[in-house]
């Protein structure tokens, strides 16, 4: 057995046999292409995908070869300074490596075949970011190609633990995916779930990262999502910096961030660019846009239906006054114009940029004043319901926008049915759930409950720069002290 | 009989969380409706009767943290069965376990009482019930840390309402109401402890968290303060009530707390009542959660059964009690009985058991 097994690894290769098969298993292929160079009456073989390589670098390697003269791997690898180059004796490791770009030599009279990666890089050019916005800081987004958004990252981060760990997620469609974090930072425990969990996947194909997301969260019949996606490099550095861990996907733009707990959501890093002052009000008035949003319009249907008493005469005059045509329940009411809303959402997002405009039209006057006017709904409602809506643009991730505003139905139902009553118990199942829901094994609530004071400077708000010199405690980071407190601001006395 | 639990660490809690847990457990309904009661025994003089009896509960919740730090990681039920023996600790331990879950309905009968007193007159009981029920499933189901967590947010999402009493009913209060003070007779102050100790049940459930809490010596320390809490709450809903009502009208209002919301006017609320009673979910959700959890906990340390389906066993038990159990005068029998039964179990039975404990430690000696 031994003995056989040592023979075919040490035959020769044989090259007509080889380029049969390669043409097999590449499907006969119409773009691949195969060049017999013959030198010295020693035959070789250059077999590759036309549209996959870069022709530029392979006729400069061919002109190489043709002026050296050379008959063996080991003359010809000097010649190839910054390629990659592997070697291969199997047939179908081969096949794959010419499917992702590679070039494929074969020279009789040897035991494998060298691989040259002179893959052309598909991709568009960098670009500003267009679907999370920010004001201040760099604007520039990820793009396609894991490559170069693993570049942009070491632009970022020069640090030398930064760690970018490959793995192959796929079946079928094997992609790359990398895990990268910042060595004496984040968490081992976290890598090591992360890693365990992308290596247990078992999948033919994980298609963007948002699916891989979706595929290594904890509780995937949560309406809540468990891991942050991000187009934006700083916001990457950011989280990074706070002990958490990114993976990158090829083919996709955005990146994962875990583990991420609720509140991470609504954090940007345009709160870390503007004054630490301003920058805590804003967070602020995300979170009570987000409760706004969540609760106004239940609780304008629970009012209406059932506690009018709660409403004091003269607002309850008016809100009569409105609704005095409208033919509908609050309830019904509520529901139909939340559902005109997120229709203009939707289709405002399907639309071709050239045509969003008319979206504007019809959504501001024919159905927000054309239905007052027709007593389909109440102007308070409108205002309401336009509240609301806003409220849940301000989360800076479109993905907690969106549950918020699904959240929103059931809430209306329930308060439509049952009042305060159905109000309140939906809330607290709300909160029942997400006090149980985990993020990679971290509690989502985090720091709230689990109770850490001293992460509250980094989640609800911000302090002063000379306060923030610890990393937030909840990623459990290495090395937690980001800058020594007092070198940061030393203490002076009056006219000193 | 070794029966120390191994302890997972992601289920453990910090000591100042036991405040919390202690706290919420034992504001529920009492609160709503503490002052009348109080003022039938004791008149103005409830709020002495108060601190009083929350001297006396710090002191049994220090003998219950005597009691526990004599094990490693006991609850009660694994006490029983440590002291009594297999049979007859089983059966004391169903005794609690009943115990326990008759308290989960009398706070349950009690708030859905309030509800439609209040609010929907016409709402079935089973309704109200069901969605207390559906909480509780889902809250004990998620396990022992997120449902402290429900006592820690419900204490945050509840605390604010007292604010409102300082804002509104203290400005009509007449402080003469108070005086002459300590006319108390002995008997009175007998009596009127009884009565208070009802609102303050509640920390017996130390018996069953203790061996979640991480630095066990700090956990009773945190419990006395979370006892001290709410006595501080008491008082003050118990002076600000005997204030603004006069003595005739808190005897007819059963439950003072609330009526004194309806006076609220804000530019754009008025009733605040009609927000404090489902608000008041929020403060009974924790007793449920812990009292459901602690129930279900000692069938499974007992009698091997999984906790889940005794979970839902009680849980589709107590639907049943709000489906036919809705005679008034009966509920009002069974909560009475209940305060009854807690206080032979709260105040009387830790001072027995911390002595049986002792001698069953000395004798192993």
């Amino acid at each position: 057995m031994g003995n056989e097994k040592m023979d075919e690894i040490e035959k020769p290769i044989d090259v007509q046999e080889w380029t049969k098969g390669i043409t097999h298993y590449t499907n006969n292929s119409p773009d691949l292409i195969i060049k017999h160079v013959e030198r010295d009456k020693k035959g070789a073989v250059f077999l590759y995908l036309d549209n996959m390589i870069n022709h530029q670098e392979f006729s400069m390697l061919l002109l190489n070869l043709d002026q050296m003269k050379v008959l063996k791997y080991e003359e010809l690898e000097p010649l190839i300074l910054t390629k990659k180059i592997s070697y291969s004796s199997e047939l179908l490791q081969t096949v794959d490596a010419i499917n992702t770009g590679a070039v494929c030599l074969l020279m009789e009279n040897e035991t494998k075949c060298m691989l040259i990666s002179l893959s052309k890089l598909v991709e568009r050019p960098l670009s500003a970011s267009e679907n999370e916005s920010m004001i201040f800081g760099p604007s520039i987004t990820f793009s396609e190609s894991i490559s170069t958004n693993i570049a942009l990252l070491r632009k970022n981060i020069t640090d030398r633990n930064l760690c970018t760990e490959k793995f192959l997620v796929g079946e079928r469609n094997s992609t790359e995916v990398r895990i990268v974090y910042i060595k004496d930072i984040a968490n081992e425990d976290n890598i090591a779930t992360m890693k365990q969990r992308i290596q247990d996947l078992k999948i033919d194909d994980p298609i963007d990262s948002n699916v891989l997301a979706q595929l290594l969260d904890d509780n995937s019949l949560s309406l809540f999502p468990q891991a942050l996606t991000t187009e934006l490099p700083d916001r990457v550095c950011y989280m990074l910096g706070k002990g958490k861990i990114a993976i990158f996907v090829d083919r996709s733009p955005s990146v994962i961030i875990a583990p991420s707990s609720f509140l991470n959501f609504f954090e940007t890093t345009d709160d870390v660019y503007t004054r630490w002052n301003i920058g805590s009000f804003l967070r602020i008035v995300r979170f009570i846009a987000m409760m706004l949003s969540l609760l106004l319009t239940p609780a304008y249907v629970a009012a209406l239906t059932y506690h009018y008493e709660i409403i004091p005469s003269p607002l309850l005059l008016s809100l009569g006054q409105s609704r005095a045509s409208v033919p509908f329940p609050p309830v019904l009411e509520a529901l139909i114009l939340e559902f005109i809303l997120e229709l203009l959402r939707e289709s405002g997002a399907r639309l071709p940029t050239k045509v969003g405009q008319t979206m504007g039209i019809v959504g501001g006057i024919v159905i927000g004043q054309a239905a007052v006017d027709a007593g389909f709904t109440s102007n308070i409602l409108i205002i309401i319901i336009a509240l609301s809506a806003l409220g849940t643009f301000t989360a800076p991730s479109y993905m907690m926008g969106a549950v918020i505003r699904i959240v929103r139905f059931p809430l209306i139902i329930l308060a439509g049915l049952w009042g305060g009553i159905g109000l309140i118990f939906g809330l607290l199942y709300i909160i029942i759930h997400l006090l149980k829901l985990t993020s990679f094994g971290t509690p989502y609530l985090v720091p709230i409950y689990p109770f850490r004071f001293s992460d509250w400077k980094d989640s609800l708000f911000r302090v002063p720069p000379q306060y923030a010199g610890k990393r937030p405690e909840t990623n459990r980071p290495i090395d937690i002290i980001r800058y020594s407190r007092t070198n940061a601001k030393q203490r002076k006395d009056i006219d000193e | 009989m070794n029966v120390n639990m191994e302890m997972k660490k992601q289920n453990t809690i910090n000591a100042f969380l036991v405040l919390f847990v202690v706290h919420t457990a034992q504001m529920g309904i009492g609160v709503a409706g503490i002052q009348r009661v109080l003022y039938k025994e004791v008149q103005q003089d409830a709020w002495i009767v108060i601190i009083l009896s929350g001297v006396i509960t710090c002191l049994i919740v220090w003998i219950i943290g005597k009691t526990l730090s004599e094990y490693e990681n006991h609850t009660l039920f694994d006490i029983h069965l440590d002291i009594y023996g297999k049979w007859l600790g089983k059966f004391v331990n169903l005794l609690i376990v009943l115990y326990l879950f008759s308290v989960f309905l009398s706070i349950c009968l009690g708030y859905i009482e309030i509800v439609q007193a209040w609010m929907f007159e016409k709402m079935p009981s089973w309704l109200i019930g069901a969605f207390l029920i559906i909480l509780t499933g889902k809250g004990v189901r998620s396990g022992f840390r997120p449902i402290v967590g429900v006592c820690f947010l419900a204490f945050l999402s509840a605390i604010w309402m007292l604010f409102i009493f300082f804002a509104e009913p203290l400005k009509f209060a007449e402080w003469h109401y108070l005086f002459p003070m300590f006319e108390l007779t002995s008997t009175e102050l007998y009596k009127g402890m009884i009565k208070t100790s009802y609102s303050l049940l509640g920390f017996e459930l130390l018996y069953f968290i203790y061996p979640f809490v991480k630095e066990k010596e700090k956990a009773v320390r945190f419990a006395i303060l979370g006892v001290i809490a709410s006595i501080v709450i008491l008082v003050i809903l118990t002076v600000i009530a005997i204030g603004y009502f006069s003595g005739e009208q808190l005897e007819r209002t059963i439950w003072a707390t609330i009526s004194m919301f309806k006076i609220v006017k804000l530019p754009f609320i008025e009733r605040f009542e009609y927000i404090a009673i489902p608000v008041w979910m929020i403060i009974i959700i924790p007793n449920l959660l812990l009292y459901m959890w602690a129930a279900s906990k000692g069938i499974k340390i007992s009698f091997g059964y999984r906790q889940s389906y005794a979970l839902y066993v009680f849980l589709l038990l107590s639907l049943v009690v709000f489906i036919f159990f809705n005679k008034r005068l009966h509920i009002n029998m069974f909560i009475d009985y209940v305060g009854m039964i807690g206080l032979y179990v709260c105040y009387v039975y830790p001072i027995i058991l911390y002595i049986a404990v002792r001698i069953k430690k000395s004798l192993q000696n």
